[in-house]
């Protein structure tokens, strides 16, 4: 993989956690393999009244659908909406269809905003069960979901996500000769089970 | 009157694909859905008596299927319904939450999910063409 930085914290093992957790659900639905390990880059949250601005369009430099998922430590964390971390995906959105047809899922209508948002919402959704699973796996908590926000090119209102975090991962998905797919990830230090 | 199905998602594309497995293994139930709670109450209520069984996302805005399931099995109508909680999070607090909230919950189904895990789930349940 290709790093920024390599931190010294554990932050840098979630995102690859979570790099590992979308090749495996592409992978299982879709039978795509990976030609390169994806880009991770570390960068700085910009955030306005606590809330982090996310901008769709700097992704692929097209028409870009993306969903954000928060992650929470534990039942009571989710009852409160106090998340520890939040995970945004986006694609493009002529891909997102694509991907979609190779999972066998129902046709996805490109022209159609709100399938395309609940489509976004659907893989982040799968890709959020997997990340938790990884993280579980690797002797974390396992983490509790919350449902999936949808957003075409920006989320005018920022997404909500950990306050005290500065910093982000940026992770570069990149099959059938293109970068498809990317993750942001920022997430506060996730407890150890025990 | 045919009993009926019902699938509450806040995924369009999950309702479809669920309602499309169902299919394809063979149920004839008339299959209704609902995007969250507040849609899927009136179905419930206009169906009180006819459902076979009801299918609930676990991670929706505004009532969770969790909170959804609580608030049926209060109701003497409605505690009956075979209800299986659907969820991409295998978490097993989830999972303890859900059956604590509803000791006879059927299924705990997670995305994504193969054919027949859903057919052996629901094979007591509903009208099956093999």
């Amino acid at each position: 993989m290709t790093e920024s930085r390599i931190d010294p914290v554990g932050f840098y093992d979630q995102a690859r956690l979570l790099c590992t957790a979308v090749q495996k659900m592409i992978h299982l639905k879709g039978g795509y393999g990976f030609a390169a390990e994806p880009d991770i880059l570390e960068k700085r949250i910009v955030q306005f009244n606590q809330r982090m601005r996310v901008d769709g369009l700097s992704k692929f430099g097209s028409r870009t659908v993306f969903s954000a998922v928060k992650f929470y430590a534990g039942v009571d964390e989710l009852d409160r909406d106090a998340p520890l971390g939040v995970m945004i995906i986006f694609i493009e959105i002529d891909q997102l269809s694509r991907l979609f047809w190779s999972f066998d899922y129902p046709r996805l209508d490109e022209e159609d905003d709100a399938a395309i948002l609940d489509g976004c919402g659907t893989l982040a959704n799968l890709i959020a069960g997997c990340f938790v699973k990884e993280i579980r796996d690797a002797g974390y908590v396992h983490l509790q979901m919350s449902h999936f926000e949808n957003h075409i090119n920006t989320a005018i209102n920022g997404i909500n996500f950990m306050p005290n975090q500065e910093t982000k991962y940026e992770i570069r998905f990149k099959f059938q000769g293109n970068r498809r797919i990317t993750a942001e990830l920022s997430m506060g230090h996730i407890p150890r089970a025990v | 009157m045919l009993m009926k199905i019902i699938i509450v998602d806040d995924s369009q594309l999950d309702r479809k694909l669920l309602s499309r497995s169902l299919v394809n293994c063979g149920v004839k139930n008339e299959i209704l859905q609902a995007e969250n709670a507040e849609a899927a109450m009136p179905l419930i209520i206009a169906n009180r008596g006819y459902i076979a069984l009801m299918f609930l996302d676990y991670q929706m805005p505004q009532m969770t299927g969790v909170e959804l399931m609580e608030g049926l099995v209060k109701v003497p109508s409605t505690a009956d319904i075979p209800i299986i909680m659907v969820t991409a999070s295998a978490s097993e607090d989830s999972r303890t939450a859900a059956y604590k909230v509803n000791p006879n919950l059927v299924g705990y189904l997670i995305k994504p999910f193969k054919p027949d895990q859903l057919l052996s789930l629901i094979r007591p349940y509903v009208k099956i063409n093999d």
